[in-house]
């Protein structure tokens, strides 16, 4: 049942959804793309795209758009509830044990070790949903066939990420325009 | 944790409805979120003091989930108990679920159009650069205190999600657990010191 299922993975995504925003895309993606194949890369990539772009928070904007197009309003209400129940339970769990304690010792050393699986988490994005930008597929490198527009776009992207700051919503908007523009020019494929 | 420290008679409607507010207006999640709900807590209503605030945030950053909401919540749960945490999480989620929904019913329509499917084109690039930007820099927040472990527990996990693509979930409960021990171990290695 969909429903169910949906409940089930939005439980497990909120419960692991450590690092905030972006660094859980792949934890998302796992589930939603490749585990139960509710949606495609792209599709995935597009609503990173308008999530970033619509107010409230990322995670939120993603779990709300991925139940909705996969059953409705129903979908989009139980995905962003399952969503947030096991971080409202740790929330309140954790806050009593700190008004008790006022220590949060332990958990800061779990939180240290995490980082390792953060940025691992979020580098297996980046080289999947790169791949699909440049290849069209998460997994194929077929080097004939690169987008080279959007190889281009990106490695500019980059350097303005790094060196003039560029928020992740200009970048993204920056290269919509952009690539837009150089698409329809050379007449490519949409 | 009862505070009761506030009796004002619209509580829960207030908290309710300046967590909708928030999130209905800010762009960005995450720390933007955090300043607008300490300019509404801490300042406007002052029914939280700059340090308890600095406490609660700490706490939410603590947690799994959307930190935005986790921040929410235990304000609610420290003006209201548990009722406040759940209508206050409430309120976070409600604004992006409502506009996501609209959004989605025109996202076919959206998409069918060329130009449209060209700018979401152009923005898998940006999205791809944006993951890009973020996996250097958590790369250097992960090795940033130049421990062995840290640089083993790194490497064990690009090879296995990135490379293997086992399931993250894995990776975090071992990431965690290993933190959680080499904590214990430091102070049990202090504690034998002294």
């Amino acid at each position: 049942m969909i429903y169910l299922e949906l409940f089930i993975q939005f439980l497990l995504i909120g419960a692991f959804s450590f690092g905030g925003g972006l660094a859980n895309m792949e934890l998302i993606r796992q589930r939603v793309v490749v585990q139960q194949g509710w949606l495609t890369n792209s599709e995935f990539s597009d609503i990173i795209s308008i999530s970033e772009m619509t107010p409230g928070p990322l995670g939120i904007n993603i779990a709300s758009f991925v139940g909705v197009r996969v059953a409705g309003i129903p979908g989009t209400i139980i995905s962003t509830v399952s969503y947030v129940l096991p971080s409202v339970f740790i929330v309140m769990a954790l806050a009593w044990f700190y008004y008790k304690y006022r220590s949060l010792k332990g958990m800061q050393g779990v939180l240290r070790g995490l980082r390792a699986a953060i940025a691992a988490m979020v580098i297996a994005s980046a080289v999947k949903l790169t791949c699909n930008a440049f290849w069209g597929s998460a997994d194929s490198f077929n080097l004939p066939e690169t987008n080279l527009i959007a190889v281009c776009l990106c490695a500019v992207m980059v350097v303005l990420l790094y060196k003039k700051k560029l928020s992740p919503v200009q970048a993204i908007l920056c290269s919509g325009v952009i690539g837009a523009v150089i698409y329809f020019v050379t007449g490519a494929p949409a | 944790m009862k505070t009761n420290k506030v009796n004002e008679k619209h509580l829960y409607w207030k908290l309710f409805s300046s967590c909708f507010m928030i999130s209905l207006c800010t762009f960005g999640g995450g720390l933007v979120i955090i300043s607008m709900l300490q300019k509404k807590f801490v300042e406007e209503f002052k029914w939280i003091s700059h340090e308890e605030m600095m406490d609660l945030v700490a706490i939410a950053q603590s947690c799994p989930g959307v930190m935005a909401v986790n921040s929410a919540t235990i304000i609610g749960y420290h003006l209201a108990g548990v009722p406040g945490a759940f209508l206050t999480a409430l309120g976070s989620i409600l604004p992006p679920m409502i506009i996501l929904s609209v959004i989605s019913v025109f996202y076919k329509q959206f998409r069918d159009n060329r130009i449209v499917a060209l700018i979401l084109k152009g923005m898998q690039a940006g999205v791809a650069a944006v993951l890009i930007n973020l996996s250097l820099s958590m790369s250097r927040t992960a090795l940033e205190d130049k421990k062995v472990l840290s640089f083993l527990l790194f490497a064990v996990c690009v090879i296995a999600v990135v490379f293997l693509g086992v399931d993250v979930i894995y990776a975090i409960l071992f990431c965690g657990v290993a933190g959680g021990l080499s904590v214990l171990y430091e102070e049990k290695k202090r504690r034998a010191g002294e």
